[in-house]
């Protein structure tokens, strides 16, 4: 009851507007034309290497690079916990809901940039401030939240020293004075209220914890000295920036320093920051989180199948296949350092109990024993990214397997190709299984033989077919309703003759390298590239490709690329 | 293996096998007086006497023995593992390893109520293995006679049964299922030792013990018949016995 006395007053500080702050840093010397992508390897990580002087690759094409607009994203729900855990630690309860994430294009960070907030999820954001304050101010841990023994209920000074290392790392810059003094007058107007110094501070750290300048990543750029028609990130817009592609969490107080110091402004200060942050064991939470995004992992909570026809199902599979699925990758990028493009043909893959069964491998006798690498035999059917469930259960439906749905991500997910939803009066259903049509390809053939399903089809179902040796749940079959199951293909120009020659044909594919790149770069900005990016797309490609396609070498170069680092004009800011 | 049950008698007829060598009518001494069932098949000779003491427990606990099993089976209290070594041709192979052992782990259980196939489970340190040579006809899994154990755990009780000319039968299905039977003749006084160690009302412990002398029908020597034939009919799924 007693803290809302003042949560009017508290909403008002927050109210939603025009972030404020600090007025931005002098504009950095123009660095157009120079490329500070280096190798970032584990040998060479932490070594300051000298950047080239000039551009590694040149873009493809010839198009200028137009970089998109610039603009607010609020934080993912992820991001939202990552920042109070990495700033109070793990054993912060985040347990009240809180404005549930908005996937646009597939991505929760592009959703990111168009989201507002409900006037529920503005509740839930005020519930959820309060509680976390609470928790910062127990007296268990007042002391390392505030830092500074009050004198009485009204210390003034020993708020202001609470308040501005708190709001400087919740709001990833240095608050305004005047910013403070108003947090400041709320603390002491709470605790006079109330008469007692942490309640009186509580409010406060409310008030940072529901203010858009915490909510929100305010990434609005500063003009561009040579290019007034572009914004360019710097100081701490640029090192929220980094650190939210980088670790999907807030910038720690080593970034924020070299952004006060204007590190950030320098392409060499840029580099080693990103080296620094790629080296850092949060890069692999970074990581997950773009795959989680990029394969929509998180649906794998909710995975339902029909237990009659698969008994061996459990809600347990789903959540058991996305760390399976993580833990590939983080390996791929950060032990083995290895080209992305091997997750696809790998036989090497982790396994806990349950998902062992139903890859029908060995592996730990119980589920509580955790994951084990293993290495898929041989002569054994199945290898890489796409013979784990998270992707073959995840693109089925409940009852059966769906080459349809599995080959849409195939063509998109993997190739970045482009498929249309299906027209609005197109009856979707196939027809159930005859005597004529008993397998799920010769029911499919309807979708190739009629004008106006065939020519979107045509680029999805046969490569889904190729994944038909796996029921809905994943696993291995080799009939379907009492047909010999014929999993060969067509992909582009490409016959293949099974699953395995399928997955050899994708590593090979010309598109799946700057598929990945084209994933990474609307993960980390944002959006969805227009043609006028295309050309720097094209030239991280290229770039990648130099570097063996390994994912960190990819992030660092992202990380450091005109395509994050500026942004054109907003609506508002011409 | 998914399901253990006791090989049931009726009409006459059960599953198992000829133990002894012999179509024991009622009477013969040689079996003490216990008479031989027909196979579901309708091979003659089959020796099956603990149906007699299930035909018992079933009336004692109103029916609910199967259920305790494949309880225990279920969560992991009994797991018993088939594993074949040096298979050629899962359909003919005259001579091929057979090793019979009870192994650990938490299965899962699928929505049909059996373990979930292609599990993985540990073996348990210091518990009995029966190796055996066995061969495959016709997709048929036959082994023995082999003397070999088997450790048991149901509810609170734990012991190990020894198998005397013990027998397996069982058909290979696809993906590495089974069905079959499993037999031999078990000791008298070892059984009876066993029931001594139980947590059961003494009442009914004695019973038993009384019981399971009256259907001896093995390895007769003094005047006396010292086992009794048993047939457990199983079905098992693929797993992994990890080494």
């Amino acid at each position: 009851m007693k803290r809302r006395i003042l949560s009017g007053a508290l909403l008002a500080l927050a109210a939603c507007g025009q972030p404020s702050g600090p007025p931005p840093p002098p504009l950095p010397p123009q660095d157009a034309g120079r490329d500070v992508t280096a190798d970032v390897s584990r040998d060479t990580l932490p070594a300051d290497r000298p950047a080239p002087d000039r551009p590694l690759v040149v873009a493809p094409g010839g198009g200028e690079f137009q970089p998109p607009r610039a603009t607010l994203r609020r934080l993912t729900q992820a991001q939202y916990r990552n920042c109070i855990q990495d700033l109070y630690g793990e054993d912060i309860a985040i347990s009240r809901p809180m404005e549930p994430d908005s996937v646009v294009d597939g991505f929760a960070s592009i959703g990111a940039a168009e989201a507002s907030i409900s006037p529920r999820g503005v509740e839930q954001y005020e519930a959820l401030a309060y509680d976390l304050a609470e928790q910062l101010l127990v007296p268990a841990r007042r002391a390392r939240t505030v830092g500074c023994t009050p004198a009485g209920p009204i210390d003034d000074a020993c708020a202001r020293a609470a308040l501005a290392p708190a709001g400087r790392r919740l709001w990833r810059r240095p608050l305004s004075p005047e910013e403070l003094d108003a947090l400041v007058a709320v603390a002491r107007r709470a605790a006079m209220t109330l008469g007692d110094f942490h309640q009186g501070l509580g409010f406060a750290f409310a008030a940072l914890l529901q203010s858009p300048d915490f909510l929100f990543r305010v990434e609005l750029g500063v003009p561009d000295r040579a290019r007034p028609d572009r914004r360019v990130f710097v100081g701490h817009e640029l090192a929220s920036r980094l650190a939210f592609f980088l670790w999907n969490g807030p910038p720690d107080d080593a970034l924020l320093d070299a952004a006060v110091a204007g590190a950030l402004d320098t392409p060499e200060g840029l580099a080693s920051e990103a080296r620094r942050l790629l080296l850092s064991p949060k890069a692999r939470r970074g990581l997950r989180s773009f795959v989680t995004e990029w394969l929509e992992l998180a649906r794998l909570d909710d995975l339902t199948k029909d237990t009659q026809l698969f008994p061996s199902f459990s809600p347990e599979l789903g959540p058991a296949a996305r760390e399976q699925t993580l833990r590939d990758f983080e390996r791929m990028a950060f032990d083995l350092e290895d080209d992305w493009r091997e997750l696809l043909v790998t036989r090497e893959t982790h396994v806990t109990h349950r998902l062992a069964a139903v890859y029908a491998v060995p592996g730990p006798a119980r589920e509580t024993d955790g994951f084990r690498l293993i290495t898929l035999p041989e002569n054994s059917p199945r290898r890489g990214l796409l013979g784990q469930v998270s992707v073959l259960a995840l693109r089925s439906h409940p009852v059966a397997t769906s080459p349809t749905l599995r080959g849409r991500f195939i063509r998109e997910g993997i190739l970045c190709g482009f498929i249309p939803p299906p027209p609005v009066d197109v009856n979707t259903a196939l027809p159930a299984p005859s005597m004529e049509r008993r397998s799920l390809r010769e029911r499919l053939q309807l979708h190739l033989s009629g004008e106006a399903c065939a020519g979107c089809h045509i680029r999805m179902d046969p490569l889904g077919l190729g994944l038909e040796p796996f029921d809905a749940i994943g696993r291995f079959r080799r009939m379907d309703n009492g047909v010999v199951i014929d999993a060969s293909g067509r992909l582009d120009g490409m016959d293949f003759r099974d699953f395995q020659d399928l997955t050899r044909r994708l590593r090979e594919h010309p598109d799946a390298g700057s598929c990945m790149v084209t994933h990474l770069y609307r993960y980390a900005t944002g959006h969805v590239e227009g043609d006028p990016e295309l050309s720097e797309i094209d030239r991280l490609t290229a770039f990648a490709e130099t570097r063996g396609n390994r994912l960190r070498e990819i992030m660092f170069a992202l990380a450091t690329s005109d395509g994050f680092r500026r942004a054109g004009p907003t609506a508002e800011m011409p | 293996m998914t399901r253990v049950v006791f090989a049931r008698e009726r009409m006459g007829v059960s599953e198992g096998f000829d133990l002894d060598g012999r179509d024991t009518p009622m009477g013969d001494m040689a079996s003490c007086s216990r008479p031989d069932y027909v196979s579901p098949e309708g091979l003659r000779g089959v020796d099956n006497q603990l149906s007699q003491l299930a035909a018992l427990l079933d009336l004692q606990t109103q029916g609910a023995v199967d259920g305790l099993v494949q309880a225990a089976v279920n969560n992991g209290q009994l797991l018993m593992a088939v594993t074949l070594e040096g298979v050629d041709d899962e359909r003919e192979d005259p001579c091929v390893d057979m090793i019979f052992q009870r192994v650990q782990g938490v299965p899962t259980v699928g929505a049909d109520g059996m373990l979930d196939p292609w599990q993985s489970y540990d073996p348990i340190p210091d518990t009995p293995v029966t190796r055996t040579r066995a061969r495959i006809h016709e997709g048929v899994l036959e082994a023995g006679p082999f003397e070999g154990s088997v450790a048991v755990a149901v509810l609170d009780a734990r012991f190990v049964l020894d198998l005397h000319g013990g027998r397996l039968r069982a058909r290979l299905g696809e993906d590495g299922a089974l069905t079959g039977v499993l037999g031999g003749g078990m000791s008298v006084s070892q059984l009876s030792d066993i029931i001594g160690t139980l947590n059961i009302p003494e009442a009914f412990m004695n019973l038993a013990r009384s019981y399971i002398r009256t259907i001896a029908d093995l390895d007769r020597r003094e005047g006396r018949c010292q086992q009794f034939s048993a047939a457990l009919s199983f079905s098992g799924r693929a797993a992994f016995v990890n080494r």
